[in-house]
């Protein structure tokens, strides 16, 4: 690839990247600082970028995340945050994912998505990412494990983990506007 | 009624209730899962509902994490800059120039780029020691631009000190003559001193920096001699204004990691000189005419 196109695919990937950069830092100044080592990195790197048919993004996506945690790592400034990470990556058994309890066919979305942001903000950094990479990217599990460098059953629990928290506070938000709560009558599951 | 999925299976089991929902709602059914699913929804109602929920789920995570939609301008023009000069430093040879000077106007704006970064960036991490800074008694020091200058420059030594594509990228001036000439064009006036070599310091290499705080900078960098680690950087920077500093003291900030940052001003420049080596920063200071007298910032 020549080096005018690589830059050029490169950029077209900032807003993406920027995003993703956020999400991991939820700081403004060190997002641009994220991402601006990571384009260094990039560039450091571009001989062996090879387009397995995603395009760049993921590979750019890949370099993020290792730059991230490889100044995590640097600078100790969030061990446990890692240590936690790291120790979800797992195939340990869940706890029971207790259905909401309340009417999905009654829940209102339009009103839900403040409460989904601040939900969202509840998570930890990698949990985040790995939302942001299969939402907001659509990515397929095996694309977003290839990013993370974990195995594809650590992304579908972390999804899971994610999900079930967002889940809850969207259960929490469905009490306050009033939709039916399934513990206050007597309908039982089909 | 429709209800969510009410299992209390294994997340793992990609055949349990709640995992083939969440694969159908992400469209990653396998065919094993497909069959299994079909099944499912031919003795639970819910089952599409659960399916439906969750894909609404996904869309909305997506509305709620499309922020920031577009990166800021200025992170787009730092990073076309970096790109700019890699192509510099790497491009043919018939395109690259031996001379920092005829590229000074895209250096300058680099520096300035990674400022704007590297200044919003210092608030709150970089390793300088964060105890609040005494009042000397001696002078009037702007401690806010006294610590923010510490935390740049403890940022930008580490970044050139691997000597590395920063250096590469920053120092454009590898020649310790060519180095004053610069400094005196930048600055206005020539610096003490730019070779150390009777410290056991080799000059490695130069370029305009941003030290915060007015005045143009420039940043300097040095190679032990014996080629162990420990790279010295003497930043100097414009200082019009004597309110500043003290000219008869030198100030002290100890750093995260060992080593420190050693203030002082002379001749209407300031200096600041970073060493790890307290044997070598006593000889180092000695060399560049720093004051003799000593107080903690």
């Amino acid at each position: 690839m020549e080096r005018t196109d690589f830059e050029r695919l490169a950029l077209e990937q900032l807003d993406a990247l920027h995003r993703a950069a956020f999400q991991l830092c939820r700081d403004h100044a060190l997002t641009a600082d994220l991402v601006q080592d990571t384009y260094v990195r990039a560039l450091r790197s571009a001989h062996t970028f090879e387009d397995r048919g995603g395009g760049i993004r993921p590979w750019l996506f890949t370099i993020l995340h290792n730059v991230f945690y490889s100044r995590l790592k640097r600078d100790a400034r969030e061990p446990a945050s890692v240590d936690t990470i790291y120790a979800a990556d797992d195939r340990t058994p869940l706890p029971d994912d207790a259905p909401p309890a309340w009417d999905l066919s009654a829940f209102d979305w339009d009103h839900v998505d403040e409460r989904l942001k601040k939900a969202i903000d509840e998570l930890d950094s990698e949990a985040r990412l790995t939302l942001l990479l299969w939402g907001v990217e659509g990515l397929k599990y095996r694309e977003i494990a290839a990013i993370l460098g974990v195995p594809d059953g650590t992304v579908m629990s972390r999804l899971y983990r994610a999900r079930q928290q967002l889940i809850a506070r969207i259960g929490e938000f469905s009490a306050d506007l009033g939709v039916r709560d399934r513990t206050q009558t007597n309908d039982e599951p089909s | 009624m429709t209800e969510h999925s009410a299992n209390s299976e294994s997340p793992h089991d990609p055949l349990s209730r709640s995992a083939l929902i969440r694969a159908a709602a992400d469209g990653e059914l396998s065919a094993e899962q497909s069959r299994v699913l079909e099944t499912l929804r031919s003795s639970d109602a819910s089952v599409d509902s659960a399916i439906e929920f969750e894909s609404q789920l996904r869309r909305h995570v997506a509305t709620a994490m499309h922020e920031p939609a577009a990166a800021p301008a200025a992170l787009r023009a730092n990073i076309e800059s970096i790109f700019a000069q890699e192509r510099d430093v790497v491009g043919p040879a018939a395109t690259r120039s031996t001379s920092f000077w005829n590229r000074r106007a895209g250096w300058l704006a680099a520096a300035a780029a990674i400022l704007v970064v590297a200044s919003a960036t210092m608030i709150t991490q970089w390793p300088v020691n964060k105890q609040p800074l005494p009042v000397t008694g001696v002078a009037p020091i702007d401690q806010g631009m006294f610590i923010a200058a510490s935390r740049f420059i403890a940022k930008e030594h580490n970044r050139c000190a691997p000597f590395e594509r920063y250096f590469d990228l920053k120092m454009k001036v590898r020649d310790s003559a060519e180095a004053t000439d610069t400094v005196v064009k930048l600055l206005g006036a020539p610096p003490t001193r730019i070779e150390l070599d009777d410290a056991g310091y080799q000059f490695a290499g130069m370029g305009p920096c941003a030290v915060p705080g007015p005045g143009a900078s420039v940043h300097m960098i040095y190679r032990p001699v014996d080629a162990s680690d420990g790279a010295v950087s003497l930043f100097v920077q414009q200082s019009d204004d004597s309110r500043l500093l003290d000219e008869n003291v030198r100030y002290r900030v100890p750093m995260e990691g060992g080593g420190a940052l050693l203030i002082w001003r002379n001749g209407g420049l300031t200096y600041y000189l970073f060493c790890q080596d307290e044997t070598s920063q006593s000889h180092l200071m000695t060399l560049l005419g720093a004051p003799g007298r000593e107080l903690p910032a």
